[in-house]
């Protein structure tokens, strides 16, 4: 049997399952094998048309027009003057700029991490299932608890800071862009990596042991097995994590709004917040729409930047021939 | 095939960040006309559900013993998602009849919507409507001479308190001008306190700070000419000298060096004066009820509060305040029952609301609040004093400028927010200030 599995392979195989297909139709009845039918996906279809598609289109509608939210005022066309606003508004790069940056820093913190902890907790030992619970309990708080809790232990008088005055300096954490990003990225760390563990906990046992007795007996140390079968075999789990934090962190929105307001000037206003403050603090909900558009194309974009580069599309199985 | 699903998947996430704005933007109805949709024999308000509500419920309530038409008080959410839900509902059957505003700029887009009802009539008819106010905070919501809103809620000017231990350890008396507080910034930062408490991390309570520098420099005349739209008020050499006034207090250390990661709304400021680490604080009315609240052994021993310092030199007049004008209630110009709504808007000024008020530590913008506060028995030696406080420093006032974020335009809200913090933070220096102010109060259309 071959290793590799071709697309040419696979393309066969269809044609051939095609024409089963056809066979079991020409003998009459109803058809009660192959792939589901386009009424299969019937309701995934309506509920991402509802919620997804329906929005996205009022959205770019909006987009086109002056509108403050009062409804008794429907929204005015104004052409592409909120686009042009676009293009003109400072706000909005910087805006990127600390999204982008915000998503690069969560995704190489909270993936080394959950690898790590997820295949430490992998293990069987009872201890070890202790200290994963007790690990986990971040992920049952509320986001805005999370960050009300932490906005007080970060407090430069009363806080962390002012007892560990070597480590915080003068405690100015949320007064300065780079230290209140890293505090975000630290939140979300400690509030979200918990999950990932839990995925990567549940891969990394996935994988089968003979591949690690084999390396054994060809001499292959921890640190060579983790590199040449532990990480290779969670090649789709870290993609599908990966996607996940992205797209969570493109999102982001709680801990920014209750922790730091998007300050300081603006150093921690993510597109979400930013469409917030236009959209709902200044009701300019045609600009609001703009963001929004915004944020749903980079999004998209750095979506399919990420499968491309990852082959997530093709989904091969990291055992095949196993 | 996977590859769209995914697209669709992830850009799909991203597209609820568009729902909100469905959800606030569904078709809406028409506005104007006595109108059927709305309940029969009901007339709704929406009333922001923070502590203060209960003097509203008691009203309705005093209300409804006699009127066929019922008072129903809708409790909304106390925070900031309030104006939203009054703006998506307005025109909608669940609208209310009476809805509470912040102001003039805060209630200019709904006016221009035509969605709220002119209460010149009512007036006419009730002189006791706008008669029974202050004036100063009456005028809060006129807008091009005619009354839109009647003031319900506490006044609440800012001004400084400070903690009676740390300027007596000091040896400080409570300053009485700008100049006090720089020399005795220096003086309090030397033995290890911070001068001013500041929750810089909330941004408003910084303004508070720019609207006493320009009140005192230039006048408050000057200042609600600029936050109308004078670009020169802000070029002006009084304008720079209030910003160098407020540079030279920051350079020295009078809020210390973390002030942009302490918070008002987590208590940061509160436990700072409370707990003697910091010696003033400049903030509105209802820090009397935030610090009793947390520390009710400092209220009643150690707090002060005094008007904001005079500034030798400058043009603004004697006892200028800014702050809070009030709540006010505006009415629906859809309302089923617009004489049912004139006839509730007068327990505003009634005496029992004004006594339930005053219980919730609230000073009503009615000019028989002083009268009540010296006769009113139940409320202690110390809250008395505070209130009497608060009534002459506004009955006193030659003038009392509405904070700034809630003058300008509300578009323009956050973007001042950003500027003030902006300037105490160093990220603008003065010009760019200058500019930024200019920009954000530029009329529309420029």
């Amino acid at each position: 049997m071959s290793r590799v599995v071709t697309r040419e392979h696979v393309q066969t195989r269809s044609a051939a399952s095609f024409e089963e297909r056809g066979d079991i139709r020409r003998t009459g009845g109803p058809r009660l094998t192959g792939r589901p039918g386009f009424l299969w996906s019937v309701p995934a279809v309506l509920y991402f048309s509802v919620f997804a598609l329906l929005p996205l289109v009022f959205a770019v509608y909006l987009s086109f027009t002056k509108y403050n939210g009062i409804r008794v005022a429907p929204p005015v066309f104004v052409g592409t003057a909120n686009w042009e606003r676009l293009f003109s508004d400072p706000g909005i790069a910087q805006s990127i700029g600390v999204t982008l940056a915000l998503v690069v820093l969560a995704v190489v913190t909270q993936i080394p991490l959950g690898v790590l902890t997820g295949v430490w907790a992998a293990g069987r030992q009872r201890w070890r299932a202790v200290v994963v619970a007790l690990y986990f309990i971040p992920l049952l708080m509320s986001t805005a608890a999370v960050s009300v809790l932490w906005g007080s232990l970060l407090d430069p008088n009363f806080g962390l800071p002012a007892a560990l005055p070597w480590l915080f300096g003068d405690g100015n954490l949320l007064g300065r862009q780079w230290s209140a990003i890293a505090v975000i990225v630290f939140i979300y760390l400690w509030g979200a990596s918990p999950l990932y563990t839990l995925i990567f906990q549940g891969a990394a046992r996935g994988i089968p042991a003979v591949l690690y007795q084999a390396a054994q007996i060809d001499g292959a140390g921890r640190a060579r097995q983790f590199f040449s079968i532990t990480l290779p075999q969670l090649r789709n789990t870290i993609v599908t994590t990966t996607i996940l934090i992205v797209v969570g962190t493109f999102t982001a929105f709680d801990i920014i709004l209750i922790l730091t307001r998007g300050g300081p000037s603006n150093g921690t206003a993510i597109l979400p917040f930013y469409m917030y403050q236009q959209a709902f603090i200044s009701f300019d909900l045609g600009y609001g729409s703009v963001i929004a558009l915004v944020l749903v194309v980079l999004c998209a974009i750095v979506s399919l930047v990420m499968v491309r580069l990852t082959g997530y599309d093709k989904m091969d199985s990291s055992q095949e021939g196993i | 095939m996977n590859r769209r699903k995914t697209f669709l998947r992830t850009s799909g996430v991203a597209a609820v960040a568009a729902v909100a704005l469905l959800t606030s933007a569904c078709s809406g109805g028409s506005g104007g006309g006595a109108n059927e949709s709305r309940p029969d024999n009901e007339l709704h308000i929406a009333v922001y559900g923070d502590a203060a509500a209960s003097a509203e419920q008691a009203a309705a309530d005093r209300f409804n013993e006699t009127s066929d038409v019922k008072v129903v008080v809708d409790s909304l959410p106390g925070d900031d998602t309030y104006p939203t839900a009054v703006r998506t509902s307005l025109g909608t059957a669940n609208a209310p009849d009476i809805f509470m505003s912040w102001g003039a700029a805060d209630i200019q887009q709904l006016v221009d919507a035509g969605a709220i009802l002119p209460l010149d009539d009512f007036i006419a008819q009730v002189p006791e409507l706008k008669s029974s106010f202050l004036p100063s905070v009456f005028d809060g919501e006129v807008i091009d001479g005619v009354s839109y809103g009647i003031p319900m809620r506490g006044v609440a000017p800012t001004f400084l308190f400070y903690n009676k231990s740390v300027l007596a350890d000091a040896g400080l008396e409570p300053a009485a001008s700008w100049d006090d507080l720089v020399s005795q910034s220096a003086t309090l930062a030397d033995s290890g306190v911070i001068p001013v408490a500041l929750a810089g991390a909330d941004k408003w309570p910084t303004q508070m700070w720019f609207q006493y520098a320009f009140a005192r420099q230039i006048g408050n005349e000057q200042v609600a000419k600029g936050l109308a739209g004078d670009a020169e008020v802000w070029a002006s050499d009084g304008s720079k000298k209030a910003l160098d006034d407020l540079s030279g207090l920051i350079g020295d250390g009078a809020f210390g060096a973390t002030f942009d990661s302490v918070g008002y709304s987590n208590q940061g400021t509160t436990a700072l004066l409370s707990q003697g680490k910091a010696a003033y604080e400049l903030m509105g009315t209802w820090n009397y009820a935030t610090l009793a609240a947390a520390d009710p052994t400092f209220a009643a021993e150690d707090l002060g509060w005094i008007a904001f310092p005079s500034l030798d030199g400058g043009e603004g007049k004697a006892g200028e305040i800014a702050g809070n004008l009030s709540n006010y209630y505006n009415v629906a110009a859809d309302t089923r029952y617009p004489e049912v709504a004139r006839d509730f808007l007068k327990e505003l000024y009634s005496d029992d609301f004004v006594k339930d008020e005053l219980a919730l530590g609230n000073l009503p913008p009615t000019v028989s609040a002083g009268d009540f506060i010296a006769a009113d028995t139940t409320i202690d030696a110390q809250k008395k004093e505070y209130l009497t406080f608060v009534f002459d420093l506004v009955q006193n006032a030659p003038s009392f400028q509405l904070s700034w974020d809630q003058t300008v335009p509300t578009a323009s809200k956050t973007g001042l927010q950003d500027a003030v913090a902006g300037y105490f933070n160093g990220s603008l220096d003065s010009a760019a200030w200058i500019t930024q102010m200019q920009a954000l109060t530029a009329p529309a259309g420029q």
